[in-house]
């Protein structure tokens, strides 16, 4: 990317001033710009730091510190009430000839009640402030494209952050050196372009962090915590299946226990039936007839306390809250009573009339203020739940039936209650029945027959706590079968967790690898940036350096600390002149351009003040080498571009500029020839 | 004020009573085969008379059962609480209110429900909620 032109109109000390900087051949990428010191030269790098960032970046000479951006001469001839515009524009280019156009316009006002005449003449008002524009036009396309971030496309280019590293102020040579190192490591990893790599970095840092805490939230758990639960579970549900198993097992022979009592029972019983005595006969008859009733009634009581349980267990929330509903009912009826409910009109039907300005007459009141104001005072006196008649109304029904719901139960309840009386004793009068029948048997004077009905007796009690074992057994059962439910439920969660969990690591492993992988590949990078850059700073430095014997090595160690190593073996950038600071600098800033991937142009402010004339000549030989294929402007005083420097930067030079300054009462004008 | 018109879908519990309702209506249990709702609302109305209601709860994921289950007469006695609360009839305007009301009302009257279903003595449990009903 190179600068095709520069256009300042009212900066500083330039009024209206256009700089050229590309040349017919392509090989000559430098161009030179002389002028005196405080001639114009700083502020011509502020200049486009200003159409670039919006800021003067480097340091205003004194003379114009204070003073706004525009041109002193320009603004006291304004006269109060008028509006004069700051700008400076750049075309830039880049190698297949893409385009960019950069422009930034600063209104100046010369506030009114101004005399034209004295100290206040250059009082002005920032007037207005117009953002960057930039358009691009794309190689081999012809029309402009207005960019909508500008800001964001010259960060791309140059970034702020490190334009000093572009915009070279040789003025401030020591402090690239006395710069935090860190800063300057910084900034070479910002150079260096790895920033996208840094985004990976991080990115793979929060995910890897939020990977298990996003996927499983509170279960998560280390895999062998997982395991463990897993295995317990599985010992647990073994464990409790076994149980069943063993349960169910008993069940089914307390069954087959049951079932042979129950043979036993019918045997004798058949026995008493078919007894030749007929007595003993009926009354065996009679025994297992009440005893059927018996089973009946007691298995219809058991339904019945269940209905009528049922039945108190839904009513009774109604006659708990009575109170509540009575009270509701109240309110609806005190509204009804009030003939709130149904109310007089509805309030969307007032909404539609305003809205449509035609009362249900056909009358046009879409110009009757009154009227509407009529309509909004009934809307605004309209209580809302009048809205709701028809809820409040169906409430106060429902309510109504749910209230008489009591007394159905009541009539109901004795209904229940009569029944189960009934059958409770019919119950013990069979109960009764059945004992004397057998307490009957039990003393026949024939012993076969107190025999049977012994036998009988005592199968039916077995069969009767066996029946009872079966119940209880069941149960049980039922309670292992719940709990099998439930230990599988948690085995499975717990598994699609250990699944969930071994997916997570599986994604984890492969994160640290390629946050390993991405860390490493910076680290190389920046290792071989740093030693790339060392290389050149070395091979530059001791090629310009004019006691080239006296320094033997160049090193710059991780944070981009820089040493120069005397053939002593000390370390001597402590005692470098301000020339061999200046050549060090030089060498840095051109390594770094070398090696960093930006593609911007290169300005050089004073590149050569403060070194002396060997190693002047032997820099203007060698720069356009260490600089190849970008666009250098030096910005230089004529004691720095002496003939022989000329002459050794001639081969590269497109253009040669000197800046003719006359120096005003405040601030001065200053006027760019070209001299060749 | 603000209005919610429209009545929630789902009718929560607190996590921790799921195991109650659940005991209460199991196979074996005091209420067997019962559906939730008629527990939930014997719960609220138990809550409601005895002035205990839960306020923070952990409501259970899923929910205990849809409000659709309720019929008419159910939910007017879950109105006629919220409206008996508020003292005004403009409770019914806000509906998720009225049954977050109902919600916390069964939190606290399900702890009754449970001491009365599972207590020691021997008495059946109708005639312990007769006697609950003439306190």
């Amino acid at each position: 990317m190179k600068i095709e032109y520069i256009k300042l109109k009212n900066f500083r000390q330039y009024v209206d001033e256009t700089i050229n900087f590309l040349s017919e051949d392509e090989n000559r990428n430098f161009i030179v710009i002389v002028a005196p010191n405080g001639a114009g030269k700083t502020n011509l790098v502020n200049a486009i730091t200003w159409c670039l960032y919006g800021k003067e970046l480097h340091q205003l000479k004194e003379k114009y510190l204070g003073l706004p951006l525009i041109n002193t001469t320009v603004l006291k001839n304004m006269k109060p009430g008028t509006t004069v515009n700051v700008e400076v524009e750049m075309m830039m280019v880049d190698e297949n000839n893409g385009k960019i156009f950069l422009k930034r316009t600063q209104g100046f006002r010369k506030p009114e009640g101004q005399s034209g005449q004295g100290k206040n003449d250059n009082d002005v008002i920032p007037a207005m402030d117009q953002p960057l524009t930039m358009l691009r036009l794309n190689p081999g396309q012809k029309d402009w494209i207005l960019v909508q971030d500008p800001s964001y496309i010259v960060n791309r280019l140059i970034p702020q952050s490190i334009e000093e590293y572009f915009f070279f102020d040789c003025e401030r040579l020591d402090k690239y050196f006395e710069e935090a190192a860190g800063e300057i490591r910084d900034a070479v990893f910002k150079i260096s372009q790895l920033q996208l790599l840094e985004n990976a970095i991080v990115h793979l840092d929060r995910k890897k962090e939020s990977l298990f805490k996003e996927e499983l939230g509170n279960k998560r758990r280390d895999a062998k915590d997982i395991e463990d639960r897993v295995r317990g579970l599985t010992e647990q549900l073994d464990e409790m299946k076994k149980i069943k198993d063993r349960e169910e097992k008993a069940l089914a022979n307390l069954e087959m226990e049951k079932e042979e009592a129950e043979q036993e029972e019918r045997k004798y019983s058949k026995l008493l039936e078919s007894h030749e005595n007929i007595n003993v006969q009926e009354l065996e008859k009679r025994r297992n007839s009440v005893n059927a009733e018996l089973e009946t009634d007691k298995k219809k009581l058991r339904e019945l306390e269940k209905e009528r349980l049922n039945m108190l267990v839904k009513i009774m929330p109604t006659m708990l809250i009575k109170t509540a509903i009575d009270k509701t009912s109240g309110f609806i009826a005190k509204k009804m009573d009030a003939g709130e409910i149904p109310p007089d009109f509805s309030e969307k039907f007032i909404e539609k009339i305003l809205e449509t300005g035609r009362c249900i007459c056909g009358a046009d009141i879409s110009n009757s203020d009154e009227a509407k104001k009529k309509l909004e005072a009934l809307i605004k006196g309209h209580d809302k739940l009048s809205n709701w008649s028809n809820e409040l109304l169906n409430l106060y029904h429902d309510l109504e039936i749910v209230s008489k719901e009591i007394d159905h139960f009541k009539e109901k309840e004795v209904i229940y209650d009569d029944q189960i009386r009934e059958i409770e004793e019919r119950i013990r009068r069979n109960t009764i029945t059945v004992n004397e029948i057998s307490d009957k048997l039990d003393k026949s004077s024939i012993e076969q027959i107190r025999d049977w009905n012994n036998k009988l007796q005592e199968w039916r009690k077995i069969k009767d706590k066996l029946s009872e074992d079966i119940g209880w057994k069941k149960a049980q059962i039922d309670q292992i079968r719940a709990q099998i439910s439930k230990l599988e439920k948690l085995r499975s969660d717990a598994i699609t967790t250990h699944e969930k969990y071994k997916e997570l690591k599986h994604y984890d492993a492969f994160c640290e690898e390629c946050l390993r992988i991405a860390k490493k590949v910076k680290d190389e990078i920046m290792r071989d940036v740093k030693n790339e850059i060392e290389k050149k700073t070395k091979e530059q430095f001791l090629e310009l350096i004019w006691k080239e014997k006296t320094y033997t090595d160049v090193k710059i160690d991780d944070n981009y600390k820089i040493s120069v190593i005397h053939e002593s073996g000390m370390e001597a950038i402590g005692t470098l002149s301000a020339g061999e600071r200046q050549v060090l600098a030089l060498s840095f800033m051109a390594a770094l351009n070398s090696v960093s991937g930006f593609d911007a142009p290169i300005i050089i402010d004073t590149p050569l003040g403060r070194i002396s004339r060997e190693p002047k000549i032997n820099i203007a030989k060698n720069l356009p080498n260490y600089l190849k294929g970008k666009q250098v402007t030096l910005l230089v005083t004529e004691e720095e571009y002496t003939h022989e420097v000329r002459e050794k930067l001639r081969p590269s030079v497109a253009k040669e500029y000197k800046i003719e300054f006359k120096e005003q009462e405040v601030g001065g004008l200053a006027k760019v020839v070209e001299i060749r | 004020m603000s209005e919610d018109r429209e009545e929630p879908q789902i009718i929560y519990i607190d996590r921790s009573d799921k195991a109650t309702y659940d005991k209460l209506v199991e196979k074996g249990g005091p209420l067997e085969g019962m559906e939730y709702k008629y527990i939930f609302l014997l719960a609220m109305a138990l809550g409601y008379i005895n002035n205990i209601k839960t306020e923070s709860i952990e409501r259970i994921p899923g929910g205990l059962f849809r409000t659709s289950y309720l019929n008419t007469y159910e939910k007017a006695i879950i109105k006629a609480i919220a409206i008996a609360e508020e003292g005004s009839l403009d409770a019914l305007l806000d509906k998720r209110k009225i049954y977050s009301l109902a919600e916390q009302y069964a939190t606290g009257g399900i702890k009754i429900l449970q001491n009365i279903a599972f207590d020691k003595f021997g008495k059946d449990l109708y005639k312990k909620l007769l006697d609950e009903l003439k306190r």
